[in-house]
């Protein structure tokens, strides 16, 4: 069994060879080159190919692909909307894309990120660069002494539950569709507004999906904590970056993470 | 009954204000001033004197502060190095502390450095800053997937193992003197020699006694992990900074976040912007993408700086009617 990578980075090398140790019956060849009309030719006589890229996955591409014997697609990211899924049915492709790669790194990045803003540690980092190694007025707030609202409670929001928890922090959550096991600890609110009224600190955790489409708008804006701290690692669409800017300037918004 | 505190700064007033308006019967006067054998006698006529600094309270100060017959001295922080107690003792001095101002706010500090160290925001940060918007190569390493050596398990160490538990650590512990809920956890190893060896990360959090200098130094860093993470928000001397530097060089210690530093007095707290900066070695190490230097902040948050305030003052009141409050320090 053969199998071709393309867009190989560097940081991707350790695991590959982890995968190829594990596997020695399959041959891996691979290029740090995106797949375009271009490098196809480069998976002659492998049997499926591996890919990650931005770029699309054009009727065009998968046709060639087709005609050189190579009809699996397996993609090493979740997003799947540049895959051209009317002509990869046409020709008969099986496409796989992985969905859940670390619902841990997202969540810590999103935690991470909002005890930064709370810190301070930015004009904090730009002060000890410059020399000036005095703490006062820099002051942080605690993780500990927040109440953070949790828009969405899948994989990734339940993971920053679990560390807001071991800061000690209070959780709100708010889901179309709560998960029981976190709905008989109490932690959902009922409402959106119930939530934007509560929370020193908000995070997003919901997929961009058109209902989805700027949550986070003058609107919901008006409805939080003066001072809020809004955090969003989850899809660019959840908010309208102009009316947290606003709410920035306005004072109403304390810090954005996005 | 009138208390005197010194080294008052912006961020204190409102913890003060909010004291002053629960104690109406106390007059409180304070000056932003430092303690020293020239300022004491600002607290003449005072019951009690409240201090927050990292000068020296030397015998010269206390003779000044007796002379103007103020012998209660309640510190608004925890560290009570910097005083000379066979001269308070000699002069009959009651001095209190602030033990437990907030141990979340270095737990919750010394873990964000080490997520920061291990995600490597510093080098992204500077990405980002000149609009280089590329993620690879900067990779991070989640805090989940390391075994962290938490040194010390007292109030601080504590918290900051809940933190890590929350992000789904694996934690290994090292006290002298176990705490028997962790015990039961099964979190300690017998040696600090298993703790280097196990240990992706290592953070410190236990006094900055004589038996305690230099317990990072070469010998230790050998007993290591190849490219162990070392995080010391908790006292300056722990830490041979020669050793981790010679470390970093050689990649045996992958990053380095320090928040104490054995030679800091004097130069953290100090602006040095546009002058000479008088230690080469931490400007070398503000300087390296996987070391985080911060001067003396770990304490410095809201809830901290309420707590400290509010215990210090109460303290000072106790003393003032002759009366030993629980913070009292025994010397």
């Amino acid at each position: 069994m053969k199998v071709f990578a393309y867009g190989i980075r560097e940081d991707e090398k350790p695991a590959l060879e982890e995968w190829k140790s594990q596997h020695p019956d399959v041959t891996v060849a691979y290029t740090q080159e995106i797949l375009t009309l271009a490098t196809v030719d480069l998976a002659k006589g492998f049997d499926a190919i591996n890919v990650l890229q931005l770029t699309a996955y054009s009727e065009e591409l998968l046709t060639a692909l087709a005609n050189i014997g190579i009809k699996s697609i397996s993609l090493r990211n979740v997003g799947t909307d540049n895959v051209d899924f009317t002509a990869a049915k046409k020709l008969g492709f099986r496409v796989s894309n992985v969905p859940m790669y670390s619902p841990n790194a997202i969540a810590e990045h999103s935690m991470i990120q909002l005890s930064r803003l709370l810190r301070q540690t930015k004009p904090m980092d730009a002060k000890v660069a410059k020399h000036d190694l005095r703490w006062a007025p820099t002051i942080g707030r605690e993780m500990r002494m927040q109440t953070v609202g949790i828009i969405g409670t899948g994989n990734i929001g339940r993971k920053a539950i679990n560390i807001l928890k071991g800061f000690g922090a209070k959780v709100v959550a708010y889901d179309k569709f709560p998960n029981p096991a976190l709905q008989e600890t109490g932690i959902y609110v009922d409402s959106l507004a119930d939530l934007y009224a509560q929370a020193d600190a908000i995070a997003l955790y919901v997929p961009g999906i058109p209902e989805n489409h700027h949550l986070i708008n003058k609107k919901s804006i008006t409805k939080m904590k003066d001072g809020v701290v809004i955090v969003n690692t989850a899809r660019g669409n959840l908010l309208d970056t102009d009316d947290v800017i606003a709410g920035l300037d306005s004072g109403k918004g304390g810090c954005l993470s996005h | 009954m009138k208390i005197f505190a010194y080294g008052i700064r912006d961020d204190e007033k409102p913890a003060l204000e909010d004291w002053e308006k629960q104690n109406p019967e106390v007059t409180v006067e304070y000056t932003q001033e430092l303690l020293t054998p020239e300022t004491a006698k600002l607290a003449a006529g005072s019951d009690s004197a409240v201090v927050y600094q990292q000068l020296d309270y030397t015998k010269e100060t206390l003779e000044a502060l007796a002379a103007v017959g103020v012998k209660n001295m309640s510190l608004r922080n925890v560290g009570t190095d910097n005083i000379d107690f066979d001269a308070a003792k000699e002069l009959g001095f009651n001095i209190s502390n602030v033990p437990v101002y907030s141990p979340n706010a270095i737990a919750e500090h010394s873990m964000i450095q080490l997520s920061r160290l291990l995600r490597r925001t510093k080098p992204m940060d500077e990405k980002v800053a000149k609009h280089d918007l590329r993620w690879a190569p900067t990779i991070g390493r989640e805090m989940r997937m390391q075994t962290v050596g938490v040194i010390g398990t007292g109030n601080i160490g504590r918290k900051a193992i809940n933190i890590l538990k929350g992000f789904g650590a694996k934690v290994i512990a090292f006290d002298k003197f176990p705490n028997k809920e962790l015990q039961e956890e099964g979190l300690y190893v017998d040696t600090l020699d298993e703790l280097f060896a196990q240990a992706d990360a290592i953070s410190l959090y236990v006094p900055g006694v004589p038996e305690n200098h230099h317990l990072i130094n070469k010998e230790n860093i050998a007993k290591m992990k190849d490219g162990v993470v070392l995080v010391n928000v908790s006292r300056g001397n722990l830490v041979d900074v020669d050793a981790v530097i010679d470390g970093l060089n050689s990649g045996k210690v992958s990053d380095f976040a320090m928040d104490v530093y054995e030679n800091e007095v004097g130069l953290f707290n100090e602006d040095w912007s546009g002058k000479e900066f008088p230690d080469p070695k931490i400007a070398d190490l503000i300087s390296r993408d996987n070391v985080l230097v911060t001067p003396h902040i770990a304490f410095y948050t809201t809830k901290a700086v309420d707590e400290m305030v509010h215990q210090s003052f109460d303290a000072a009141v106790s003393f003032a009617k002759g009366e030993t409050p629980a913070i009292a320090v025994k010397f």
